[in-house]
């Protein structure tokens, strides 16, 4: 049988998620997506192979976080496909996405800034992890989070605020994790460092699709990137064949 | 963490129980609705215009009811129609298509596992063959055997014989 779900009155087969390494973990198919009347992803296909680092890059309004919202459920695609695993899961409920390890840390972080940041990892346990078991993973990866354990999450730098953001995200043990804008506001020192946690994450076999806007750090990490304008994907390749095209996707050339 | 092919393998058997949303054509539905609720409307527009028209015997005055009764509702009996018509053979014919594709699959699948009954009936009947095949050798030796030392002692018969001359 092939994997399209094949809809038949009462009859409804699904097909299950394929375990072949093969099939992309996550996969677009001519999405479509729109705020109300204003279409804003006009045919995006992209595909993030299992265990690896997809980088998906452009400038401001070209729909890369629309692009996110679909992949984690929150904005439905108006035509088009949405797969994860080989299997269609258009108008899937984001929370269920969420249980079942699809990750998603938005652009701005959105961490709790008037928590301490043992209560914001506290906010994790959620997943039906102990705090201890949250907090050791969090603080064996991120050294600094443990130094700061009572600082309210809002006071400390942006880099930090990101660590906790990731170490959050990370504690929900994710088999695919998205990254909006991991970049943003930060000192490159800061993002370099944060490239180099997100290196070791792919490491370990978890797929990971980041969005950036103007972090060429981002190309470091990834195995395939794509350049999106104007709410389609312009080119996809390989990290250095696609950095030489940047600026003139950029400046609209 | 545990190992992540374990993790992947596990995020794709709990995908397989997600429920998603069976996908629905809100456009479809709503243009069936109103073709049949255009059609119902053309209709009670057409009584309208009977009865206004059969209320006079005057010609000119059956006019009005006759254009707006009479034309008005008959075009939004047509076009309801036609929208009802055009939407609801949509429906059937992807009904009839995804019964095509199913039953074209199941079939597909009943000639594989047909095939495969018929590979291992016909491995199980070489091997059997081959088997007797094989004892089949070791007994036809001893035949053999005996017809070749018949066929030395005629030669040796021969060149030993004096009165062979």
């Amino acid at each position: 049988m092939s994997d399209d779900p094949v809809v038949l009155g009462d009859v409804r087969t699904v097909p299950p998620a394929s375990l072949d390494p093969d099939v992309p973990l996550l996969e677009l198919r001519g999405v479509r997506a729109a705020y109300g009347r204003i279409e804003v992803l006009h045919g995006v296909d992209l595909a993030v192979p299992e265990g690896k680092v997809f980088a998906l890059l452009g400038p401001n309004g070209a729909g890369k976080t629309t692009t996110l919202g679909v992949c984690s459920g929150l904005v439905a695609p108006t035509a088009g496909g949405f797969y994860l695993a080989g299997r269609r899961m258009n108008g899937v409920h984001p929370e269920d996405l969420a249980r079942v390890g699809v990750c998603t840390i938005p652009e701005g972080r959105g961490i709790f800034p008037n928590l301490t940041v043992r209560e914001n990892l506290q906010m994790m346990t959620f997943s039906g992890r102990s705090l201890a078991e949250v907090e050791e993973h969090a603080y064996q990866r991120f050294p600094r989070l443990a130094e700061r354990r009572r600082q309210m999450a809002g006071t400390m730098s942006g880099g930090e605020q990101q660590m906790l953001a990731l170490a959050r995200g990370l504690a929900t043990d994710p088999a695919l994790l998205m990254l909006d804008e991991l970049s943003m506001g930060l000192a490159p020192l800061v993002v370099e460092e944060l490239y180099g946690i997100v290196a070791q994450i792919a490491a370990e076999g978890v797929s990971i699709l980041v969005v950036e806007q103007f972090a060429r750090t981002v190309l470091g990490v990834a195995d395939v990137a794509a350049i999106m304008v104007q709410g389609r994907i312009s080119k996809v390749g390989s990290p250095t064949e696609l950095e030489a095209e940047l600026s003139a996707a950029y400046l609209g050339g | 963490m545990e190992t992540n092919h374990q993790r992947i393998d596990q995020f794709k058997q709990e995908l397989a129980d997600v429920n998603v949303k069976t996908p629905v054509d809100q456009g479809e539905r709503t243009y069936l609705i109103a073709g049949m609720a255009l059609a119902v409307v053309g209709l009670v527009v057409i009584l309208i215009g009977w009865w206004g028209a059969s209320g006079t015997a005057i010609v000119a005055e059956q006019i009005p009811y006759l254009i707006s009764g009479g034309v008005l509702g008959l075009g939004l009996v047509v076009i309801g129609g036609a929208l009802f018509v055009r939407y609801s053979l949509t429906r059937y014919l992807r009904f009839w298509v995804i019964r095509s594709i199913y039953e074209e699959r199941a079939q597909a699948d009943r000639q594989v596992e047909a095939l495969e009954r018929l590979e291992v009936a016909l491995r199980e009947t070489a091997g059997a063959r081959g088997a007797s095949a094989a004892a089949g050798v070791g007994g036809a030796g001893p035949v053999a055997a005996a017809r070749q030392a018949h066929v030395a002692d005629a030669g040796t018969g021969a060149s030993t014989d004096p009165t062979a001359f």
